[in-house]
């Protein structure tokens, strides 16, 4: 096996291990679906290329976020449209932030997936139409024909379960 | 002012305004804890995206054939269509009935052309275990069974130990094995009259392993099999093909770039092209080669033996040892003997040659068979008077016999001797079904009677559940994976609520490499017992086995909370400290192991490598001959001497340990790396090099064995012909332990 397919197998295990967290950091930096995913291919192709200059001794997923905080710096005009985080000290202060819940977010990951099971009817749906359709609330309250404000309390709601049931599975796992 | 958790929500909904965004601003920056909290909920709306487009994408793979069978019947709509378009141009009425009449008539001709089975049949199903399910045309065929017929556009599914063989028109078969998923895609140019295959040109391997003889032809059209990370294009030969899945738990269905599945071709005979977007190579008889997305396939490596991955429905690629009846007897419905030895075929020479008889390889403390004077290495001669060659007769007497005094005639060196032995009875390890005493008695004599080879159906009759489940465990005493699997699952479906039962599935289902299945059936078998320690141990035993040593840590201790004197669960707390380095406290936990049960030899083991990791080799060394004493066919235990040889720079009596543990397990790949290891040492390089392709032709894909081969290369080609010196010396990689 040559040395470039090594190379490309290990950025592969650790771009894998620390895609949700970039993603997620942003997911605050660009909330837009969308465009937060386009920005995060970007990012992943930025980080292939320069693999290379990587120092191994040091974390990936703080290498990997401090490549994506200069691509959202240099990319801020055409996805920021909020002011949030458009500085550079706030965007800084966000990937350290990042860094230091990467284990912690694995482990919310893992049993968001158990909890997902647990959710059923209008609730599923609405998660649906949110996550996958990347429908907006005011969007899906014109196609399930409801009012926006119930839309927003709803999906609200089923969010706020789901933290809960998060939280209910760490302590279990953590008990057992 | 709204609070701060509604406005993170507004703000990543998209629905923020500019005054709402100073609020948020205001409230981020009153308190570092609060730009946490917006993170974790970012984190939480990039997840639950992640999940639902994982979850779209599989429906869409599901449902594949059947939107495509969708597609074929849609006709039904054109009629009505038809009526409006005649009634819109103002055709008088009655032509425009006849017209439609006419026209409706074409289509039902050519619907039902269309979707005749005869033009779609591609082969037939000659062999099947199990109640594998073909979708069709959107529904489920659950009548699967020898001689159905096969059609173009089918999926095929297996489940747990299940298997179906398929033999298409020009006499190719296909073999599905468990937990395996295909479709036979029906090409798009076959809508009309070209339904003249006689096999199908692409088989889709969606999940799971296949194993095809291809049919040798001169003109036969191109046949090849297509996983996600490459396709297998095959002319006249035979071959298998498996996609492996992760084993790390659920962590590649919510990423991209996660979805990282191998696939693994093997070739018996003739010649495959394996190749995808980035390469291909061709695999000749006997080699394999790996694909993953994004890379091109490996170069074949060549094959010893076909044996692990050329399984049948009775032949599984088994993972861990045999269950052996000291732990069967736990395992059983209504209890069962046990007398706390175990017995293997070995070879009388303690070598791999010589003929083979049945030794002693345990003997647990305090057990009948300790007090009876049975000790390791004894040769079992004959049972109650008859000679036995086999371990199973052995087991099985004990096993379905507690209570009850038997002969065993045992030989140490020249001297033969008989003892009586009388098994414990001992209850099932989790709760199983409540019988009553008459039931349980008969319970225990249809045991008795139970020949493992009469398949059973399944019944919700409660003593027939127990008996499936007494069956499963008499099937893996003899290491029938496959049909004990499906007697447990026989026996959960009757009993779901009966944690013995989930329990025995799922160490079944793990002993099969199928993990995650594993995991739920343990953990329901906890969740019907939560004070169930065996139960939590297994748990904790599949989270070190994925990748998750803090999960299985702080279940261990869960369980030692519970049981305190439990040993197996001291070597699993010393395991899992040892992985998150944690050295100091992964010796105490050995030594608590040792403490706990003396005569376990991989507890000693375990605590010779926690102090080895710690630099106590004086410690270490007694540890590991202890567990020598105890177990001395551990091929691990040798090769850690071995190691700790090495450290000392013993370097002749570290490759004899090396080669010991070949002798005894010649697959141990770290055995060979730590023998490559002594021979550089002393300057052997053709020998270390042939040891390290051995290496690499066992496991072409570990790191370590990989690295090794590197730093073999370099170091060969700065050192080789100087003199002895350690100075200059290269420093490869240092023999590693288990």
């Amino acid at each position: 096996m040559n040395t470039l397919m090594e190379t490309h197998e290990q950025f592969t295990r650790l771009w894998t291990e620390a895609h949700p967290v970039v993603a997620a950091c942003l997911q605050v930096a660009v909330p837009d679906f969308h465009q937060a995913e386009d920005l995060l291919q970007e990012v992943a192709v930025v980080l292939l290329r320069k693999f290379p200059e990587y120092d191994q001794t040091r974390p990936f997923v703080g290498w990997a976020l401090g490549v994506a905080r200069f691509e959202v710096l240099n990319a801020r005009r055409e996805y920021a449209r909020s002011r949030l985080f458009y500085e550079p000290e706030a965007l800084q202060r966000l990937g350290e932030v990042c860094e230091e819940l990467a284990p912690e977010l694995e482990v919310r990951a893992r049993a968001l997936r158990e909890c997902m099971e647990k959710v059923e009817g209008r609730a599923r749906e609405l998660l649906r139409l949110r996550y996958e359709e990347a429908l907006k609330p005011n969007a899906i309250a014109v196609q399930l024909g409801l009012a926006v404000v119930a839309v927003r309390v709803m999906l609200s709601r089923t969010r706020a379960s789901l933290r809960q049931c998060i939280e209910r599975t760490l302590k279990q796992e953590g008990a057992q | 002012v709204r609070p701060g958790p509604e406005l993170v929500e507004a703000f990543l909904d998209g629905e923020l305004s500019s005054g709402d965004e100073s609020e948020l601003a205001e409230w981020l920056n009153a308190d570092p804890q609060n730009l946490r909290s917006l993170v974790r909920e970012a984190h939480l709306h990039h997840q639950l995206r992640q999940l639902h487009l994982a979850e779209r994408s599989v429906s869409q793979l599901k449902t594949a054939p059947v939107r495509k069978s969708e597609g074929a019947h849609g006709a039904r709509g054109w009629p009505e269509q038809l009526w409006c378009w005649a009634r819109n141009v103002s055709l008088p009425r009655a032509a425009a009935s006849v017209a439609f009449i006419l026209v409706l008539s074409v289509l039902w001709w050519g619907i039902r052309n269309a979707t005749d089975p005869r033009a779609l049949e591609i082969g037939h199903v000659i062999n099947v275990v199990g109640t594998p399910s073909v979708h069709r045309n959107g529904k489920e065929l659950v009548e699967l069974s020898a001689a159905s017929s096969v059609q173009l556009g089918d999926r095929v599914e297996t489940r747990d130990a299940e298997s179906v063989e398929i033999r298409f028109n020009d006499g190719t078969t296909l073999q599905l094995h468990f937990n395996t998923v295909v479709e036979i895609p029906r090409p798009d140019r076959d809508r009309n009259a070209t339904y003249t295959f006689t096999r199908p040109p692409e088989v889709q391997l969606l999940q799971g392993q296949i194993w095809t003889v291809v049919q040798k032809t001169t003109n036969g059209a191109p046949y090849s099999i297509r996983t996600e990370a490459a396709t297998a294009l095959a002319l006249g030969t035979e071959f298998g093909v498996k996609v492996d899945r992760p084993l790390q738990f659920q962590s590649t269905s919510t990423t991209n770039s996660g979805r990282t599945n191998a696939t693994v071709l093997t070739v018996k005979e003739g010649t495959v092209e394996f190749f995808n977007a980035f390469g291909s190579v061709q695999a000749t008889a006997m080699t394999e080669s790996t694909a993953r997305p994004g890379s091109a396939p490996t170069e074949p490596r060549r094959l010893q033996t076909l044996q692990q991955v050329r399984s049948s429905s009775g032949d599984w690629s088994v993972q861990s040892s045999q269950l052996d009846w000291t732990d069967s007897s736990e395992r059983m419905a209504g209890g069962a003997g046990w007398s706390g030895f175990k017995v293997r075929a070995l070879s009388a020479s303690n070598g791999v040659n010589g003929p083979t008889a049945l030794r002693i390889t345990h003997v647990s403390a305090n057990s009948p068979a300790a007090r009876a004077g049975l000790r390791t290495g004894d040769q079992v001669v004959a049972l109650e008077d008859q000679p036995v060659s086999e371990a199973g007769a052995i087991s099985r007497a004990f096993l379905l016999n507690p209570a009850k005094p038997m002969k065993l005639t045992l030989r140490r060196g020249e001297e033969e001797w008989t003892v009586e032995l009388t098994s414990e009875r001992k209850s099932s390890i989790l709760p199983g079904p409540r019988l009553t005493v008459q039931e349980q008695a008969a319970l225990e004599e249809r045991t008795r009677l139970l020949t493992a080879r009469e398949e059973r159906p399944g019944s919700q009759n409660r003593l027939e559940a127990a008996l499936q489940n007494n069956r499963g465990v008499l099937l893996e005493t003899e290491d029938q994976m496959g049909p004990a699997i499906r007697s447990y699952r026989r026996a959960v479906q009757a009993g779901p609520e009966v944690p013995l039962y989930r329990f025995n599935l799922g160490l079944a289902l793990r002993k099969i490499g199928s993990f995650e299945r594993a995991l739920e059936e343990l953990s329901a078998a906890v969740r019907l017992d939560p004070n169930s320690v065996e139960g939590r141990k297994r748990l904790a035993e599949i989270r070190a086995l994925l990748g998750e040593p803090s999960l299985a840590l702080t279940q261990t201790e869960a369980a030692l909370a519970m049981a305190p004197e439990d040993h197996g669960l001291w070597e699993l707390k010393a395991q899992t400290l040892s992985k998150l380095n944690r050295l100091q406290e992964s010796v105490e936990a050995a030594r608590r192991a040792v403490e706990t049960e003396p005569g376990c030899a991989v507890a000693h083991r375990f605590l010779g490598r926690a102090l080895m990791a710690l630099n106590d080799l004086a410690a270490a060394e007694i540890a590991y001959r202890r567990s020598l004493e105890l177990a001395p066919f551990d091929a691990v235990s040798h090769m850690n001497l071995g190691v700790l040889f090495s450290r000392r720079m013993e370097l002749e009596r570290a490759e004899q340990a090396f080669r010991r543990a070949l002798e005894l397990e010649p697959d141990l790949v770290q055995a060979h790396l730590n023998l490559s290891w002594a021979l550089i040492e002393r300057g052997a390089w053709d020998e270390a090099r042939a040891v390290l392709e051995d290496a690499a032709q066992l496991a072409p894909e570990e790191v370590e064995v990989r690295a090794a081969r590197q730093a073999f290369l370099l170091s060969e080609s700065i050192n080789r012909g100087r003199s002895h010196n350690r100075d200059c010396k290269f420093s490869m990689v240092h023999p590693g332990s288990w």
